[in-house]
């Protein structure tokens, strides 16, 4: 048989007809059973306030009781005023409060480099904006910026002894907000770079920006960073 | 006569497979795109609306507890909400959201149905951000040179480009995929790219070990999207929570 005459008669045979039709019903079934089935947005809303089992047998007055102390345990949790939210990947911060923005600024954060000193001392250091909940512990103007170890190891120079030679001002900006382990919101010289991961974990803002933050901001203002 | 009846039965069966494969190509391509009219609201009076109502807090409360930052979907609104510790951090509005659950195989890869109601944890960002930060060793000779490259260092969007479709895996099998549409007076995909996806699902399905059981399609503008891949933080949480 021709392989011409195999196409004509071969689908005329009751016996490949068959075995393709269930091949057909196997892959249709499978693809059924792997497929999804899309709800409609309300039914998944009421689905995710679906009450608990035997909420028929509290009585109403126990359930009244217990959303007030819900709603307290929540409403302490909510912050009052101004917060300040910065994203630390995409280099945004954020002036808010709980239902506004405020001011949207471009900020400077962790470059992520590890800096290793090498040598007998082999100290390590690593340049990331840290993640979670902070708050502002001291507010500052004209900040002076006390050089760290690492920025003399940086430079490839000697870490001084004498700590009147770690003192830099001008170098960051008219304010600074401290966060604690010895993280800032401060200025730059660098606005250029403003956008980009670029500092050893400091949040750095330009001029306007930093005035607007600094004067909307109070000790204790919640710092979230992500 | 025995030969006109089989040549009969053989025309039927070929009919009934050929119309039960059209029914199941339009029934897998359908999209499942509905108004957001409003379901009744459940039956047994007050008492049930206040169970009702103190569950949804607890689960807030207990988001709203802990040092790991979770978003919130509200699938009607279409608003998505990235919080910590109860406080709105940022909102997006959706240009469309698909909520689904896989029908499984007797019971197997099937959505537990409770997967509404519970806070998913866990999440990996899928593909994952891989920072390329170098590390720079100060005694070494060509330090200086190292360093320099990096003085000035890539944007958000040279260090982390972020693909037009990413997901959020949750541990469990619920997966938040995100879609950045450039063109946003159409979000959902045709009908032969509806086929397509649902063709790719079940072949991934079949070789891999992450099967998702529930899959929410969240559809953003490109520019949203992308900055929503770059910002997500690691062990996010989820789950669905109408905007109250």
């Amino acid at each position: 048989m021709s392989f011409r005459q195999a196409l004509v008669t071969l689908p005329a045979r009751r016996s490949v007809r068959i075995g393709v039709s269930l091949l057909i019903i196997a892959f249709l079934g499978l693809f059924w059973t792997t497929g999804f089935n899309y709800e409609r947005p309300a039914k998944v809303e009421a689905a995710s306030l679906r009450s608990p089992k035997g909420a028929g047998k509290v009585a109403p007055a126990t359930l009244q009781k217990e959303q007030r102390q819900l709603k307290t345990s929540l409403n302490k949790k909510l912050i009052a005023g101004n917060y300040i939210v910065i994203d630390v990947t995409n280099n945004r911060l954020v002036l808010r409060t709980r239902d506004t923005v405020v001011r949207e600024a471009k900020c400077s954060t962790g470059s992520g480099i590890r800096l290793k000193e090498g040598g007998e001392k082999g100290r390590e250091w690593q340049f990331d904006t840290p993640r979670g909940m902070f708050r502002v512990l001291q507010k500052v103007e004209d900040p002076v910026w006390k050089k760290p170890d690492w920025a003399f190891v940086e430079e490839q120079e000697p870490v001084p002894s004498d700590p009147r030679l770690r003192m830099e001002p001008d170098m960051m900006g008219e304010y600074g907000l401290h966060l604690g382990h010895g993280y800032l919101i401060h200025g730059t010289l660098y606005e250029r770079l403003l956008g980009r991961s670029v500092t050893h974990g400091c949040v750095r803002l330009g001029r306007d920006d930093l005035r607007a933050v600094y004067a909307a901001s109070k000790i204790g203002t919640p710092v979230i960073i992500y | 006569m025995r030969r006109a009846r089989s040549g009969r039965r053989s025309s039927f069966i070929d009919g009934l497979v050929s119309l039960g494969l059209v029914l199941a190509l339009l029934g897998a391509a359908k999209s499942g795109k509905a108004p957001a009219t409003k379901d009744k609201p459940p039956a047994g009076g007050s008492t049930t609306q206040l169970a009702s109502a103190n569950a949804q807090l607890r689960r807030q409360l207990d988001l709203a507890t802990g040092d790991t930052f979770y978003y919130t979907l509200d699938p009607v609104r279409r608003v998505l909400r990235f919080m910590y510790q109860g406080n709105l951090l940022f909102e997006r509005n959706l240009l469309d959201v698909e909520v689904g659950t896989r029908r499984g195989f007797l019971g197997k890869g099937a959505a537990p149905k409770d997967w509404a109601e519970r806070v998913w944890s866990s999440g990996a960002l899928e593909p994952p951000r891989e920072s390329n930060a170098p590390e720079l060793d100060a005694s070494s000779q060509n330090y200086k040179t190292q360093r320099d490259e990096y003085l000035v260092p890539p944007t958000p969007e040279e260090a982390f480009p972020a693909p037009e479709v990413w997901r959020i895996r949750y541990t469990g099998g619920m997966a938040v995929e995100v879609h950045g549409v450039t063109d946003t007076t159409v979000t959902r995909p045709g009908f032969f790219k509806s086929l397509g996806q649902q063709f790719s699902d079940s072949m991934k399905a079949l070789v891999s070990t992450k099967n998702d059981a529930v899959r929410i399609r969240l559809y953003l503008p490109r520019p949203e999207s992308d900055m929503l891949y770059r910002s997500v933080p690691p062990e996010t949480r989820f789950t669905i929570l109408p905007v109250s």
